[in-house]
Order: structure tokens, then sequence, then C-alpha cells
């Protein structure tokens, strides 16, 4: 479904992806992984336009993506859900919802999805008419979730999304990807928690970062078996 | 002197009309600015385009009011024109390109104005209904001022609609905060940027339209213009629509009250009370803390 | 091909950079500046056009001393530094008579300069230069003393259009000048001054002022402000029915001021100019003038074309009676005493000050009735003999200068 073939990302001078590679398969959960600032979110930010890499290619669904400007991606079906969140904190639950949908308002029967993420997130439900910026950081997490996948993205790329959560908040998110995942959700995710990522499905593949390259992947079951090359890569004991 | 409540009722009415056009003006300046992060230089040179317009349309036709509305349409389709071939090659370099380009306009426009109409100013006469003023005893109901007033009325409550409850106006709020996530969730923001600046120099050029009959309509009217719009989106709180409004109406009255109180000061008030409005609140009145 | 064109554009460069650079002995005979480019370019426009047209008519009839006569015209963007940098090198070229200007205080700058070098200076504006040494034996004006107007239309106003009054000056020497004038004939004539207000230039907004004036009830309002201010107050006080019921006495118009104003200049405002063409009638040496001026423009010529071509046209004739164009020891004497009569009668510049004889004209607005620029009836002619002050009394400034320092109001 997505393949990307050796892209170098640059910001200004400063070289941060060095050949990455990767592949995403209909229906897999695939996982970065990497300390910080080892250019995950770059990775994202590259395939989906916000910052196109120098070289190599990007191919979704058979097309050539590589620079495509942002909106013509999410118009093809991905969709970003960032680490930051980026709710637009002017703007009521609802609209931000609203803006997340507006793009296939045409195709899609727009109460029924509002419905479908409601039924993901009850919560959002109660604080429709209340001011992005004043939701918690949790519902903040929950509303920029919903955002994303109000609109049927068939990639979902996303970017940390238990970062900064209270534990009990961090296992209702891990529960939802769970849920997305069993609906056939085809998700690229950016995630530190290693533990809980590999709860998330058997169908899962993951690719280990280190100074802007991979430097492993593999399913779980072949992390495991050179765990210490993990643990290093990851400055954590697992 | 003594100021008896007619005089003091006259001098709100005049102070609300002349913050109409200081309204009008800044609200598409505010606009401008929030959504595009273009500091508009040329926008009283917009303000003085709509005067002009209106002064043409009104000769070929001979009614105001279709005057108007054509003025408005023909001056924002020349800013939408200007923005879609100049201004956004700009975008996302140092601010102070899209600024100097606005600036380049603000000089280039007024010259091309005076080749085309030479340097005796236009007449645009008030529209008949409007003529005029009723007296009640000393008290002087302006008919014209009062229009403006219910314009403005009009057009913020139109705009408040628009924004609030039109597709398009959520998109601009949003692109006001966040370009690039609204970008990221399937939306042209370039198409969008055209619409806002569209928009802001729509209200510069009605604001020019009104303005017409009661100034002297020459190529370089706008220049003061631009200022003081600049005024009163800081006095509002830079990017912030109802912010352009308040401060629009508060410098209405403060022009108004200090020309009866201490008329030498008048074009001065302006620049303290934004000085003073800076002090206690250096955002603004409604301005935001941190945007994108 | 292309390469013969590129060498031809570099010959005809090279050329132009020589004919540039070679020094030529006096450009021309005079060397004038007007603030094309300011916001007073119509005006400056019209002086010049003056000037060419007084050239023009010289040329015509075979030049000056037998010579075609030549001038330089500049432009000084209404800024002091620009027209002193202008005037400097008009005369660093050769050239000993500069003329022009337009704004009291740079006249004053300009005619410093001049008689500081020994340049005769021409200045045809409104200007209030000082007396005594500083308006020395070099400086002439074709303009008028700014006193004069407020004063001419003063002693109007007194007459006919009532006693009791309020003024709104521009806050400056101009506009302070004028008040002045009012106040001095008001104690003469019995007047009742009931307030004055003063604003800055750059005024947008009289509407604010319009329910104070109401409540004084003045029979005339004197309108002491010019350019935009002016047309935006005429309109305004129009719009709000003020000069339906207030007589406006505007100390200084001017054409395009009535034609921006359209039919808010009506009859209710009284104007002074040092000009107005429909004068031809009365002063038939005055009709070519208008004539052809009307043919090359297609409209009337305005009180500032009247005083750029007197400039010129009396600095043309001094030189063909003192028989030199370059001699001011002579032109000088032949400017004293010479004696003119075009557009306006019989005139002379006043020798102790070099100020032309000017006649006030005083206009009345037509509203609705003006058509195309038939815009103001002359309903009276104010002689210098009523305006001009003696010219020991001028120098002293005894009469309005105490009374200008210390304004009421202010
Ligand atoms: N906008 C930017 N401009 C310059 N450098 C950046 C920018 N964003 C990230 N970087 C740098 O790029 C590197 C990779 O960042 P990022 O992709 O955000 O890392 P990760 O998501 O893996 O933590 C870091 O060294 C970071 O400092
Ligand atoms: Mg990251």
């Amino acid at each position: 479904m997505l393949k990307v073939e050796n892209i170098n990302t640059y910001y200004g001078s400063s070289h941060i992806l060095h050949g990455v590679s990767l592949e995403v398969h209909p229906g897999e959960v695939v996982v970065l992984f990497g300390r910080n600032g080892v250019g995950k979110t770059t990775t994202l930010k590259s395939i989906m336009g916000i910052q196109p890499p120098k070289n190599g290619r990007i191919i979704y669904k058979g097309e050539d993506i590589t620079g495509r400007a942002p909106y013509l991606n999410v118009r093809k079906g991905l969709a970003i859900i960032p680490e930051d969140r980026r709710i637009i904190p002017n703007l009521t639950v609802e609209e931000n919802l609203q803006l997340g949908i507006l793009h296939k308002k045409k195709q899609l029967n727009v109460s029924e999805q509002f419905d479908m993420v409601f039924d993901y997130f009850p919560k959002l439900k109660l604080r429709v008419k209340q001011l992005g910026g004043s939701l918690s950081g949790g519902e903040q997490q929950m509303l920029t979730i919903a955002r994303g996948l109000i609109s049927n993205p068939e990639l979902m790329m996303i970017d940390e999304p238990t970062e900064g959560l209270a534990p009990l908040i961090v296992e209702e998110i891990a529960e939802i990807l769970r849920r997305l995942q069993r609906h056939g959700a085809t998700i690229l995710l950016v995630e530190q928690n290693y533990d809980l990522t590999i709860s998330l499905s058997e169908n899962l593949r993951a690719y280990v970062l280190e100074k802007g390259q991979v430097k492993l992947s593999g399913t779980p079951a072949e992390l495991r078996a050179c765990q210490d090359e993990v643990e290093q890569c990851l400055g954590v004991k697992l | 002197m003594e100021l008896s409540w007619e005089i003091i009722l006259m001098q709100v009415i005049m102070g609300l009309a002349l913050g109409a056009i200081y309204v009008l003006l800044a609200s598409g300046l505010s606009i401008i600015f929030g959504l595009l992060d273009v500091l508009n230089f040329a926008h009283g040179t917009f303000y003085m385009l709509g005067a002009y317009a209106t002064f043409v349309a009104i000769s070929l036709c001979g009614n105001f009011w279709v005057g108007i509305i054509a003025a408005v349409i023909i001056v924002s389709l020349i800013g939408a024109l200007f923005e879609m071939t100049l201004l956004k090659r700009l975008y996302g370099t140092d601010q102070i390109y899209p600024l100097l380009m606005c600036f380049g306009l603000s000089i280039f426009l007024p010259d091309i104005i005076k080749m085309i109409f030479g340097l005796v100013g236009k007449v645009v006469d008030y529209p008949s209904l409007l003529q005029g003023a009723t007296f009640v005893d000393n008290l002087i109901l302006p008919k014209y001022r009062i229009f403006l007033v219910v314009l403005m009325a009009v057009v913020l409550l139109a705009l408040y609609l628009f924004m609030k409850k039109t597709s398009i106006g959520m998109i601009i709020r949003a692109a006001t905060r966040d370009r690039l996530m609204v970008n990221c969730l399937g939306i042209n923001v370039s198409r969008v940027w055209t619409v806002g600046f569209m928009l802001g120099v729509g209200l510069a050029a009605l604001a020019g339209a009104v303005a017409a009959p009661m100034v002297q309509t020459i190529p370089n009217m706008g220049d003061e213009m631009t200022i003081e719009a600049f005024v009163v989106v800081v006095i509002g709180g830079l990017g912030s629509l109802g912010g352009a409004a308040l401060g629009g109406l508060i410098l209405g009255q403060v022009v108004s009250f200090v020309s009866l109180l201490a008329p030498d000061w008048s074009n001065v008030s302006i620049f303290l009370t934004m000085a003073l409005i800076l002090v206690l609140r250096p955002r603004g009145l409604f301005g935001e803390e941190g945007r994108d | 091909m292309k390469r013969f064109l590129v060498l031809t554009l570099l010959a005809g460069l090279c050329a132009m950079a020589f004919a540039s650079a070679a020094p030529a002995a006096a450009p021309a005979d005079v060397g004038w500046e007007f603030p094309l480019s300011g916001p007073y370019g119509f005006y400056a426009e019209e002086m010049k056009r003056g000037v060419e047209m007084a050239v023009d008519e010289w040329n015509a009839k075979g030049g000056v001393l037998g010579k075609p006569v030549k001038v330089l015209i500049r432009d000084s963007e209404l800024k002091a530094d620009v027209a002193l940098r202008r005037m400097k090198e008009f005369v660093d070229s050769g050239i000993p008579i500069i003329g022009g200007n337009l704004g009291g205080g740079i006249s004053m700058v300009i005619n410093q300069w001049a008689n500081k070098n020994k340049v005769l200076y021409m200045s045809t504006c409104h200007n209030s230069l000082g007396q005594g040494p500083d308006w020395g034996y070099y400086g002439f004006t074709t303009g008028i003393k700014s006193y004069m107007t407020g004063a001419a239309l003063a002693d109007f106003a007194f007459e006919k259009l009532g006693k009791k009054w309020m003024v709104i000056a521009a806050d400056y020497r101009w506009g302070h000048d004028q008040v002045a004038a009012f106040l001095v004939k008001s104690k003469a004539a019995g007047g009742e001054f009931v307030g004055a207000i003063y604003t800055p230039i750059g005024t947008r907004d009289f509407s604010a002022y319009v329910p104070q004036i109401l409540a004084k009830k003045p029979d005339f309002l004197v309108l002491s402000v010019f350019g935009s201010d002016l047309v935006a107050a005429i309109k305004q006080f129009g719009e709000l029915g003020l000069s339906q019921r207030i007589k406006l006495a505007l100390p200084k118009t001017a054409m395009p001021i009535m034609k921006e104003c359209g039919s808010a200049y009506n009859e209710n405002v009284y104007g002074a100019v040092t000009w107005y063409w429909t004068l031809y009638k009365k002063y038939p040496n005055a009709k070519p003038f208008v004539d052809a001026y009307m043919k090359k423009f297609n409209r009337p010529p305005d009180a500032d074309t009247d005083s750029g071509y007197v400039g010129a046209q009396t600095l043309f004739m001094a030189m063909e009676k003192a028989g030199t164009r370059t001699d001011l020891a002579k032109i000088i004497p032949a400017l004293e005493n010479l004696k003119w009569d075009l557009n306006q009668g019989p005139e002379h510049f006043r020798k102790c000050d070099h100020v032309r004889t000017q006649t006030v004209v005083i206009l009345q607005g037509r509203g609705a009735k003006a058509k195309g620029w038939d815009l103001a009836t002359v309903i009276a002619e104010v002689p210098p003999s009523k305006t001009m002050l003696p010219c020991d009394v001028d120098r002293a400034d005894s009469v309005y200068g105490p009374i200008r320092n210390k304004l009421p109001g202010k």
C-alpha cells in the first residue's frame, strides 16, 4: 500500500533522514521505534508532503506521491495524527471534526461518520460545543484521532498518541488502537512505549530507526531475537 | 462651552459613523493579517480604489447603490488577481517580502490612478435618499451617518455569520490559527487565502466607497488610512475580528470627543489611544497569546 | 543582426552619456521648480503651465532680445531640502535666475538662500515671507502675502455676510495669519467673534465640529483650511445641513476644490482667490491667455496658472527692457520699475518688498448650477490698497503679529 524508497530529508541544511525505506501493507500495523530525535516524525512528514524528501521515492497505492501537497495526499486517503495534536483551539470540538470530514463531505454521510467517531470516543460527544483549546490533554488526543478517523482514511499515520498522558488514558487510547486494528484499519504508528505497542496486534511489524536510518526491522518475534540490539537502539531495558 | 445632552448625543453619533469606516477598514486588514500573515500595506490603496470604482460605476449607471456594490466586486477581483499572481509567490518567505510587495503596490496604483483620472479629484455625491439631516430642535440626525452605522452593523453581522456558519468561514478561522494542520486535513489552503484576501480587500473597498462622498476623492486618499487601520488592528489585537470592531468603535468615539474638547489633538489622539492600550494590555484588547 | 542592434544601442547610450556630461554654458535662462509630485501636484502643475505659456508666447514672437528663451522646470517634491538642492543645481549650472515653489515655508528658505548668494528669485505662491533683511533685494513674488486674502475676505464678509462669526483654522502659520486678519477686521467692523477651532493638517472628519458650531449660531464660519481638509469640510457641512444655515468664508479656494466638492460648493460658500478665469470679460488682455490655455488643456486656467504666467512674463519683460538676460544689476531695477497689464489690469511690484500689487477676488459658489468649469461667480474684487499694509507697518509686523502670537482659543 505504501512504499518508502530510500528517502533523504533535510531541514534547511541539516540532513535528517539518510535513506529510509519502509513498507506498509493493507490491514497492517507498522510501528516506528527509535530514540527521541532520530527522525520518526520527519519520516511521517516526508510521506505526507509536509517536509518532502530531497531524493528517494514515496509510492502510495502504486502512485508516486513524492513531494505532493498534503491536502492532495489526504484526499487520496492518507491521514496524519500529529504528535503535537494540533487541535484548532478557537474551533469547537464539533467544528474540529467537521474540518476533518470537509474534503469527503460528498462521498460520506456526515452524520453517520459523526456517530461512528462518537461510538469510539463517547466522551467527545459530551463536549461538542466546547472549544478545542479548553479540552484536557487526553481529550485533545482523542479529538485529534477522531478528526483523522472521521473521513475513513485508508492509511492513518499516528505519531506518539500516548505521549504525556496519564496511565489510565494511555490504556484507553491503546484500546482504541486495538479496536481500529480489528476493524481492519491500516496504521503507521510512532510510539515509544514498546510493551504497549507489542500488545496491540499480532499482525504487526516494526522498524527501529537510529540516526535517520533503519537499523532493524521485523515482527515482534523477530525483534525479540535480537533484543540486545533493540535495547541498545532504544536505550531502554525491555 | 456647556455640553448639552444634544451635543453629547450628536458627538456619539458622529463618532459611531467615524468608527464605522474604521471598523470596515480594520476588519479587512485583520482578516488578511490573521489568515495570511501579510501586513497589507496596500490596504489604504484598495480603499482608494473602492472610492474610484464607485465613481466610475456611478458615472456609468447613475445609481449610488449599484455603484457601491459594483465597486466592491471590482476591487475584490483586482485584489484576487494581485494575490494569485504576485503575492502568492512570496508566502513562506520572510514576512518582509509580501509586505514590500504590498508597499510597492501602494506606490504604483495611486500613480496609475493619477494617470487615468488626473490630478483633480472626483465627486461621488451622497445618494439623494440619504442627503441632509433631520433636525429636531438643535439636534441633527444626519441620515448618511446613521446609514453608515447601520451598514457597519449589518456588515459585522454578515461577517459573523459567514465566519461562524459557513464552511469557508470555519476554514478561515482554522487557517488563521494553524494553516498547516488545515492543509493536512485535505483542504486546499491557498484557495482559502485568495478568498480571505478578497474578503479583506472588499471590506477596504466598501469603506472607501462609502467614505467617498465625505472626503476628497484623490489618488492619495488612502495613504494615511493604512496607518490608521493598523492602529485599530493593534488596539483590537492582531488577527482578532472582534478586536478590530471594538477598536474601530473606540477610536471613533475618541476622535469625536477629542475634536470637541481639544481639536488640535484630534489626529494625535488615535496614536495616544493606541499607546495607552498597549501599555495596559500589550496584546491589544482581544489579542491571543500565541499563534502558530 | 542582433549584434548590430546591441552595438547601436551601446553607441547610443555612450553618446547620451557624453551629451549629458559635457559642460554646457547656462542650460537655460530661468530655472523653475514646483512640487509636481506632492499632494499639491495640481497647483504646481498649473504654475508650470503658466510659465510654459509665457515662454511659448515670447518665443512665438521671436524670443527675448531676439533669441528664444529657455527655461528648465524641475520637481521640488514639496520638501525644503529637495527644493534647495534643485536650486543649487540650477545655479551651479550657470543659471542666474530661479523661480517657483509652493508652500510658504519652502519659499522662505529658497528666498533666504537666493539673497545670500545673489541669485534672483521669483516666488509664485501665497507666502508669509519675512520682512526686512531676509526678504531682500533679490526676491520678488507674483503670489500674495498670506494675510491679504484673509483681510480682503473679512472686509467683504463683515459688510455682506453678517457680524457674528466663528473660525476653523488649520493649525499652522498660514491658518493663523487668516485668523489674525479676521480678528483685526472684526474689531474695526464691529464683528462678534464666537469661537475658534484649530485643526491639524490632514483632518478628514469635520462632522464632529458641527454640533458646537450650530449651537453657537454664527452668521458665517471662516474655514481657513486647504486641500483635502477643505474639500472634506465643505462636503460634510453640506451633508449635515450646516452650509444651508450658515455661510462659509474661505480665505483661500481654488478650482479643484470647487470641482471636488460638487454641489456642496453652494451659494453660501464664499472664497477668496487671486484670480479667476471669467475675469477675462472685465480685463480683455486676459482673453488670449484664457483662450490659449483652453485650447491646449480643454479647461480654463486657475489662479496659480496666472501666478506662474505673470512670474515668467515679468522676468522676460524686464530682461527685454534691461537689454540683458543675465545681468541682475540691470534686471532687478527693471523689475522694480516694471508696469504691466496682463490678466488683471495694471499691476507692479511694490518697490519696498517686491510683492505684486495683487487684487483679491471674492467668489461665490454656484452649487448645483455649476456647469463644467463655470464653478463660481465673481462678486467682488478687493484692491491691494485695502489689504496691503504700508511697508514700514509690514516690516514691524505690528498689526497682525501681536494677535497672531496670542490667538484666542489656543
Ligand atoms: N522544523 C525543524 N527544523 C529543524 N530541525 C528539525 C525540525 N524538526 C525536527 N528537527 C530535527 O530533526 C531531527 C529529527 O526530529 P524528529 O523527526 O522530530 O524526531 P523524532 O520524531 O524521532 O523524535 C531532530 O534532531 C530535530 O532536532
Ligand atoms: Mg517525533
